[in-house]
């Protein structure tokens, strides 16, 4: 199984990517403590959810298994996660890893599951819960989208209730008793803020952030105040205020995910529990925003955008701008000027018909305004012209007979 | 499950931990430089009864792509079979991977890479005998092992870990604080000059209000840490001089 | 252990000093060099020794357990080798690359303990639990392959004269074992029956023991030999790809027998001067 190589990313798109930040302002629009669009969705079983945040895709599967527990913790639950990074291909075992253990030790280590309470028989039967975590798409933000989806998965999923009689385990099916859900103590969440140039950060970074930052810091923390874990990382040196500064952040970032999380929970078992009510993710792939659907990025205002230049770009006279030809030579190539004329000894047919057409020149339109090109008539002609002359490269031309409404000649933009 | 008294409180008002401890004690450290003939750099530290090798190779040529811009750093932590009261007997388990790639983010951004474009440091670490602070001990001996070797590096990359048991932070976590349920761990890697986090981990739950007096106390076990590894680093020079 | 080149012509120096009986560094060709053995290192482990030579480094460390014996041999303990080489030692043994040379260190292991008498002492109750003693070997310096053998012997050996087993009492009439909480009840392992290694080298018209990694890349072949106390070879193997002409090997025999028992000499008086 090859892995694809990342992408490098041109130095144009770092630069860019940290003046922005200087000023608080990211690519989407954000600012740098802004978090994008969450929406979670569940599925026809309890405990399998879908998370999206902004276009990074998460979907956590919970099913469970009777079996022994562990020697040491003998009336303890089992609970193995496990990621699954492969369908973004990018990454390296490494990198699997580090997320891998950065859920455990955020959910396990900080006891936020009630594992006595998946208990059967002591020493000899438990629950053992067998999380998936499957990322489908990464754009950043991958160990808090994962939390989000392992939380979400945890608070709907809901286990058969079970009955032990004479040492002889009956498991009721979900018709004959309820299930019972799980006993979840807090709920741990993870944010990410990534470092650029040691003092400013940014929330919830998209990929093309992660890949250019100095360094991350990760922090778990639920609603109590409690922080449950920190992962410093990279290059950028932190120093302690900046640790308690991203902490506050964290929390509050926490609460709100809490309640939003208790919310959909209970708005989906609302939904199961009335009749003909549509649940599972067949509907949701229906609905165009749904958390299924791709993420539309929200139009970036353009009114304070300066036009930026380098004093070596050259400046052409508005002049020799407006005298310049324009030639198309395929649909995807346009000239500008045609260059000198050729010293070898054959002749070109297209420099004989350039000769001849001199006054039929059209200069080529913005992208901005009307593409000429949907009316049915000009294209028709343009492939007419083609067909003709199929060795000889298009030169735009106007026909005498479209009206000068239709087509916009349009002077050259504005140099400052 | 036994109920572990891991801080006892007498009469005199300071409490003592399990192996004797005051909270903010760190066990007593021992480091020689120089070990291994055959490495380019080698140190040996003792952190209480945590016993870490670290060797150094390089730079040298890399086996595969190589970096036009700064050194690659290849960092691989093991822990041996018998390290632990339980025999383990695995080559590439999980937590060993995590300290390894967390080992390989400090000492990239530790190094001064940039000096040695298209070659490759490699350092390994290997825990002979673990109670505890395995990562921090870990940090100390690799640290050591590159000036052993003479690669240039910003400063002396110390760590220390911490913790908080019954309301009071602690310092230097040995094997038994950690393994006792709900303890909650932070091992900070620092650069001690300029005070600067090169990496923390933690795990287990720590309340806001007291991060800042654990995260306090991590960075006092640091400073007790370097004091005693620059000693060790001049005392290797002198003998050399000698 | 990086592969030492030499030219034709150190090749043919040392071969030539050699077939004086006198090497590059003064010893003579049944000269050892000096072993420094440290015992009782490891609290997490029943035995532990550390061997240090000019340029090798190996530390043998003993854990038990309490097992139902093989079917076939219901009176006898059990002991278990692993081995492995800390790419401390170089980066070419880095995860997995040492497999080569710790899979033949292991497997000579097996078969030369295979028949040992102390698996006697290591039963508990006939037919239902044994003592099993796995031994891990780490080796973090190698100078040649061929001390290396030596060397790991002479640390199992001391690491297995330093383990310490507790005393095991047996109900006779329900067979439940008892492991007193006493961490002064123990029973040490009487380990004269124990095999060490040795390995000649043939280099030029003579064998040689203790080779340096030079003197190994100019030899043609090794023998490695399992001695017991008493002096009888026990087991045997070639290590390396050259041949070897029989006569001079059976010349050779007597020789390994004085130098085997000198080795379990030398161990038995450290060990007893380190524990008192």
């Amino acid at each position: 199984m090859q892995r694809l190589k990342p992408k490098s990313i041109p130095s144009c798109n770092k630069n860019f990517i940290f003046t922005a930040v200087k000023d608080d302002k990211r690519i989407d629009g954000r600012s740098s403590k802004d978090f994008r669009k969450l929406s979670i969705g569940f599925g026809l079983d309890y405990g399998s959810s879908v998370v999206s945040l902004g276009d990074t895709r998460v979907m956590c599967n919970i099913t469970y298994q009777i079996a022994e527990p562990k020697a040491v913790k003998s009336c303890e639950g089992l609970l193995n996660i496990r990621v699954d990074l492969t369908a973004s291909m990018i990454h390296t075992y490494e990198k699997v890893v580090e997320i891998m253990r950065m859920i455990e030790k955020n959910v396990k280590d900080s006891r936020c599951l009630d594992l006595e309470s998946l208990c059967i028989i002591s020493g000899e039967k438990v629950y053992a819960l067998e999380t998936d975590i499957i990322v489908m798409n990464d754009d950043g933000n991958l160990p808090e989208c994962c939390s989000i989806a392992l939380l979400a998965s945890l608070s709907h999923f809901k286990r058969p209730d079970v009955s032990v009689v004479e040492d002889k385990i009956k498991i009721h099916s979900f018709d004959e008793r309820h299930p019972i859900p799980l006993n979840i103590l807090h709920y741990p969440f993870c944010t990410s803020f990534t470092f650029f140039d040691n003092s400013k950060f940014v929330c919830d970074p998209t990929q093309a952030e992660e890949q250019v930052c100095d360094g991350y810091l990760i922090v778990g923390s639920n609603i109590y105040r409690e922080i449950t874990t920190i992962h410093i990382s990279g290059k950028s040196a932190i120093t302690k205020d900046v640790v308690l500064n991203c902490c506050q952040l964290a929390i509050e970032r926490s609460k709100f995910l809490t309640n939003f999380v208790k919310l959909v929970v209970e708005q989906d078992l609302k939904k199961r529990s009335t009749e003909g009510a549509e649940i599972g993710y067949a509907p949701l792939i229906r609905e165009s925003s749904s958390v299924l659907c791709s993420y539309k990025k929200e139009e970036i205002e353009l009114q304070e955008v300066q036009e930026n230049y380098d004093d070596d770009d050259v400046i052409i006279d508005l002049e020799v701008a407006q005298n310049t030809k324009m030639y198309r030579y395929a649909s995807d190539t346009v000239g500008i000027g045609e260059g000198r004329g050729q010293n070898w000894d054959f002749i070109d047919e297209f420099q004989e018909n350039v000769e001849n057409d001199e006054n039929e020149d059209m200069y080529i339109e913005d992208e901005e305004t009307t593409n000429n090109e949907d009316e049915p008539d000009s294209k028709a002609k343009q492939f007419s012209k083609r067909s003709k002359n199929s060795n000889k490269y298009q030169e735009i031309t106007v026909e005498d007979d479209l009206s000068e409404e239709e087509v916009q000649i349009l002077n050259p933009p504005e140099f400052k | 499950m036994e109920s572990r008294i891991l801080l006892e409180s007498t009469s005199v008002k300071t409490p003592f931990r399990i192996d004797g401890r005051k909270p903010h004690e760190v066990r007593s450290l021992t480091c020689r430089l120089g070990v291994f003939q055959q490495a380019d750099g080698s140190s040996y530290v003792k952190l209480g009864n945590t016993q870490v090798l670290a060797t150094v190779y390089g730079p040298h040529d890399t086996r595969g792509k190589s970096n036009p811009e700064k050194s690659i750093i290849n960092c691989k932590f093991r822990l041996s079979t018998f390290s632990k009261s339980t025999r383990r007997n695995l080559h590439r388990d999980i937590r060993s991977i995590e300290i390894s790639n967390n080992l390989t983010q400090v000492f990239d951004s530790a190094i001064l890479t940039e000096l040695y474009p298209h070659s490759q440091i490699d350092i390994y670490l290997e825990v002979v005998q673990s109670d505890g602070s395995d990562y921090a001990a870990c940090i100390n001996a690799a640290s050591l092992a590159i000036i052993d070797a003479g690669i240039p590096i910003k400063d002396v990359v110390c760590a220390c870990s911490a913790g908080f048991i019954d309301n009071q932070p602690i310092t230097d976590i040995n094997a038994v604080e950690e393994s006792s349920n709900g303890t909650p761990i932070l091992t900070i890697g620092m650069l001690p000059k300029d005070k600067q986090i090169l990496s923390m981990e933690s795990s287990g739950g720590i309340h806001l209000d007291n991060l800042n007096d654990v995260m306090d106390a991590a960075i006092e076990g640091c400073k007790s840490v370097l004091f005693i590894m620059k000693q060790t680093i001049l005392n290797h020079i002198q003998e050399l001089k000698d | 252990m990086a592969e030492v080149k030499l030219s034709e012509g150190e090749k043919c120096y040392l071969i030539h000093g050699i077939n004086d009986n006198f090497r590059i560094d003064g010893r003579s060709c049944w000269d050892r060099r000096e072993i420094d053995l440290e015992i009782n290192l490891l609290p997490s482990c029943v035995g532990s020794a550390q061997i240090r030579s000019v340029n090798c480094s190996v530390i043998a460390g003993v854990k038990m357990s309490l097992v139902p014996p093989d079917p076939g041999r219901p009176g006898k303990g059990k002991i278990e080798f692993f081995a492995d080489i800390s790419a401390n030692a170089d980066p070419l043994f880095e995860g997995r690359g040492g497999q080569g040379i710790v899979v033949e260190l292991v497997s000579f292991f097996e078969d030369s303990y295979k028949d040992c008498s102390l698996l006697d002492c290591l039963t508990v109750v006939e037919g239902k639990s044994v003592w099993c003693l796995s031994i891990d070997i780490l080796i973090l310096e190698i100078g040649s392959k061929a001390s290396l053998y030596d060397l790991c012997s002479i640390a199992v050996k001391a690491a297995l004269y330093d383990t310490r087993l507790p005393k095991v009492y047996v109900n006779p009439d329900t067979m439940d074992i008892e492991i007193p909480d006493d961490p002064f009840d123990i029973m040490r392992l009487d380990i004269s029956q124990i095999p060490v290694f040795v390995t000649v080298t043939r280099i030029g018209n003579s064998y040689i023991i203790d080779p340096t990694q030079e003197e190994e890349a100019s030899s043609i072949s090794s023998l490695l030999f399992s001695v017991n106390n008493c002096g009888t070879l026990l087991h045997s193997k070639k290590l390396g790809l050259g041949s070897l002409h029989c006569d001079p090997i059976k010349e050779l025999i007597p020789k390994i027998s004085v130098v085997a028992l000198e080795l379990h000499d030398f161990i038995e008086d450290q060990c007893k001067s380190l524990t008192s």
